[in-house]
């Protein structure tokens, strides 16, 4: 299948100041892709090259195959851009919002009737449609948001710092929405600093930093660490004492390492020597008992770290 | 009192790093030197040159102080509400009295700035003839009245409203009824002279039209004038805007107890939202007219209610100038086109500053703009919804055509007959067109162009601009020939300008919607 944006060089400049420099990436459709960068690092100068609202100086840009300079109300039948601000008319109730879109996109009445039903219930907020916007809460302002960015049925959805000032409650309920969106085969690309949820809901991910990009590919592959010796968390029930030295006996292991304010260990093999499954079979076989094993990957936060350069763009 | 020299401090400070506020001293002080050159000019024809001179400067004077005087003002305390920093300064220990005055006087010492510079182009004025010390020394304090009463109603304004644009719209509004509601009282009450309440009411509307800078600024500019330099409206001035101050200064604690979320409905708005949870409305199929025409025209309610305000108003302000009068239905209709038009470009005025402003500061632009419509489609929508503000006032003018058909035809037939009428009638409409273009594209692109801001200093540009090349003109000799063919390259001049500034609103609204 076609990617559904396609990112190529992509470079722009506000007057002496570059804020992308030579951006490549693709999102695959149906995928839920995730886009990082400290701030300043020109993520959201790429969101409004997508949605169209800023033209490519140089490089390419396309949406569903079509260049953003050329196509763009084609591609922007298609989108749904959420901005990282309220962009609300809070005079309006929830269901005259969503119906002033749903007109504004040019559907009927009787559609109308129909998408604001389908989207209230979607983001659940069909209990608070004659309210005002202005006394939403926060959480409930940000479903309204979304609400209006699904009225036209996009398939790709634009969400640049979604969860940025939501509460926790607001946060996972979001994530869930997302996460059916996903299933309902849109295409999703998320800006967010909010590493931990990322990691966990993203397909693929791309970072950038001072406009270049760092990386760009599944998830897995940004979090698996490429090393010769393959390491795995695992966790025994032993005293945290006796680990070590329980584990040094068996075959293969090259070094234990406790982690750091758990209960559980960092453990390196020799690929020449055992692998997992050889691995489990002679801890089980020396009478311990394994209560977590599992592949160890690095959090998305250290691969941030890792790729993103430290101090604040000039 | 540490404090206030540390608030003050840092407003001189901003002032000082700001280009703008050098930009308006050298655009008044340019301005003053314009004027004396062409006073130069002229010396030889006019009797008075020095009085003519100094009584322009002062005038420009007295309306620069109206307009950005308000506006100057307005900000200094809900620049602190709008950027939520009040509640810091109030958290560090600055009183009410002390963040009062802390504001008001770099504001003061600003606008003494912006006069003090022309101070040596007007004592030029002596020399030219004409004009006296004395009237040099009581007009300054004629406008250090005027100054100090429309900075404390500023100043009142921004303490109790909780922006900028409703500050500036509130004190624009108590400074058209307090120049205006004399004339209007002397108007309805014309014919009640004798009666208890006819004379109370026109008493009340003589003592503020004394009040009032403006005639204080005549009086001071009559040949021969020797009174002292202290004046009713002076001291009156004085009096009310400590009043005033002193009124802001009791009731900031009461307005500044909470700090306001971003976007708060205003009373307008809140009128609006409970007629709006009555009527159970839908969105029609142009859905940027029907937003625009609720939001920004008030919806059909509020509508309504405008037009029987102004129908009335007028009906009384006819009955009160011409209560028996036979020819009572021709005084109506001809009030009402009259009110209807000045109205009208009021109202268009106002809408054109708030109409793409609004969405720029709620940040609802871009989402419309991403509509799948084309950029000329969405900027025109709002335009046709926008002006449906005019719609209580085109029913007025409606109905002063069936009033006063006659009289109507008879205006049209000399505007077609006559190409040099036409054409400076022509100009007259082009001008406000022009000025509704400066308006928006000044809304638009300053940070500091609130609506009554904006309004009213592109009808001042537009003024000032026409008075330079009336000038020039007249310098040029051109005195001697036909009206026409200036009317007609004013046309063309202020056409090819309209344009321009027309592509450029365009071209910046497109970009705003990235911004």
């Amino acid at each position: 299948m076609e990617n559904v944006i396609e990112i190529k060089n992509v470079s722009h400049l506000f007057k002496q100041h570059r804020a992308l420099d030579g951006i490549t990436f693709d999102v695959a459709p149906q995928t839920l892709h995730g886009f990082v960068g400290p701030n300043g690092a020109g993520k959201t100068t790429t969101l409004k090259l997508i949605c169209t609202l800023l033209k490519p100086q140089m490089g390419q840009t396309k949406v569903f195959g079509h260049d953003v300079r050329d196509n763009v109300k084609a591609i922007r039948r298609r989108i749904g851009y959420m901005p990282d601000h309220f962009s609300m008319y809070r005079q309006m109730t929830v269901f005259e919002y969503l119906d002033f879109f749903g007109a504004a996109y040019g559907f009927t009445l009787k559609e109308r009737n129909r998408i604001v039903g389908d989207v209230l219930a979607l983001t659940d907020m069909d209990g608070r449609k004659d309210d005002f916007i202005q006394g939403l809460s926060r959480g409930m302002q940000q479903r309204v948001s979304l609400a209006r960015v699904l009225v036209n049925d996009p398939d790709l959805l634009l969400l640049d710092e979604p969860a940025s000032g939501l509460d926790p409650r607001a946060r996972i309920e979001l994530m869930e929405i997302l996460r059916e969106l996903r299933r309902m085969g849109k295409t999703i690309f998320i800006s967010s600093h909010i590493l931990s949820e990322l990691a966990e809901l993203c397909d693929s991910v791309t970072i950038i930093d001072r406009g270049k990009t760092k990386y760009s590919g599944p998830m897995e592959g940004l979090l698996d660490e490429q090393t010769e010796t393959p390491t795995y968390r695992l966790r025994i029930d032993l005293p945290a004492d006796e680990v070590d030295v329980a584990l040094t006996q068996i075959r293969g292991v090259v070094s234990v390492e406790p982690m750091e304010g758990r209960s559980d260990v960092r453990v390196k093999l020799d690929p020449g020597v055992t692998d997992s499954n050889q691995f489990l079979a002679d801890i089980i076989s020396a009478g311990l008992t394994v209560i977590n094993f599992g592949r160890d990957q690095r959090h998305l936060n250290e691969a941030f770290m890792d790729l993103t350069e430290q101090g604040v763009r000039n | 009192m540490n404090k206030f020299f540390a608030l003050v401090r840092r407003a001189l400070q901003t002032e000082t790093r700001l280009a703008r506020s050098h930009l308006a001293r050298c655009f008044l002080g340019g301005f003053v030197l314009w004027t004396l050159i062409t006073t130069q000019f002229q010396m030889f024809f006019r009797g008075a040159p020095g009085l003519d001179l100094f009584r322009s400067v002062t005038y420009y004077n007295f309306f620069f102080i109206t307009i950005l005087g308000t506006a100057f003002f307005a900000t200094s305390i809900t620049e602190e509400k709008e950027e939520r920093t009040l509640g810091l300064l109030k958290m560090a220990g600055v009183g009410a009295p002390t963040l009062i005055l802390g504001k008001w006087t770099p504001r003061m010492i600003g606008a003494f700035f912006l006069l003090s510079i022309q101070i040596p182009f007007t004592v030029l004025a002596i020399t030219l003839g004409g004009v006296l010390w004395n009237q040099i020394g009581a007009a300054y304090l004629s406008l250090f009245g005027h100054l100090f009463l429309v900075g404390n109603i500023g100043l009142l304004c921004s303490v109790v409203m909780s922006t900028t644009t409703g500050a500036c719209g509130v004190a624009t509004l108590i400074l058209v009824v307090y120049h205006f509601l004399p004339m209007v009282l002397q108007g309805i009450f014309r014919n009640s002279q004798g009666t208890i309440l006819g004379d109370i009411v026109l008493s009340f509307s003589g003592k503020l039209g004394e009040m009032n800078g403006f005639g204080s600024i005549g009086r001071t500019m009559t040949t021969g004038f020797s009174s002292s330099w202290w004046s009713f409206q002076l001291l009156s001035n004085l009096i009310l805007g400590t009043v005033i101050l002193l009124i802001a200064g009791g009731v900031f604690d009461l307005c500044t107890r909470n700090e306001k979320e971003e976007g708060t409905l205003n009373v307008f708005d809140r009128i609006r939202k409970r007629s709006a949870a009555l009527s159970n409305r839908r969105v029609w199929q142009s859905a940027i007219l029907w937003k625009d025409f609720h939001f920004v025209g008030g919806g059909a309610w509020f509508l309504g209610l405008k037009l029987f305000l102004y129908l009335t108003s007028i009906f009384l302000f006819t009955l009160g100038l011409a209560p028996s009068s036979n020819r009572f239905y021709e005084h109506l209709g001809g009030a009402l086109f009259g009110w209807s038009a000045f109205f009208i470009v009021l109202e268009i005025g106002i809408m054109s500053a708030r109409l793409y402003r609004s969405e720029l500061s709620q940040k609802t632009w871009s989402s419309l703009v991403l509509l799948p419509r084309s950029s000329t489609e969405i900027i025109y929508s709002k335009l046709l919804g926008g002006l449906s503000v005019t719609l209580p006032l085109l029913c007025c003018m409606f109905l002063s055509l069936i009033l006063i058909p006659d009289e109507f035809a008879d205006f049209l037939g000399e505007v077609f007959s006559d190409s040099s009428f036409f054409l400076g009638f022509s100009y007259f409409i082009s001008q406000i067109v022009l000025a509704f273009h400066i308006s928006t594209y000044l809304s638009i692109t300053q940070k500091w162009a609130h609506w009554p801001i904006a309004v009213f200093l592109s009808g001042f540009i537009l003024f000032m601009a026409n008075m330079m090349i009336g000038g020039c003109l007249f310098w040029g000799g051109s005195s001697g020939i036909s009206e026409e063919p200036v009317f007609f390259m004013g046309c063309l001049l202020s056409g090819a300008l309209i344009l321009f500034i027309h592509l450029r609103t365009r071209t910046r609204l497109i970009a705003l919607a990235a911004e």
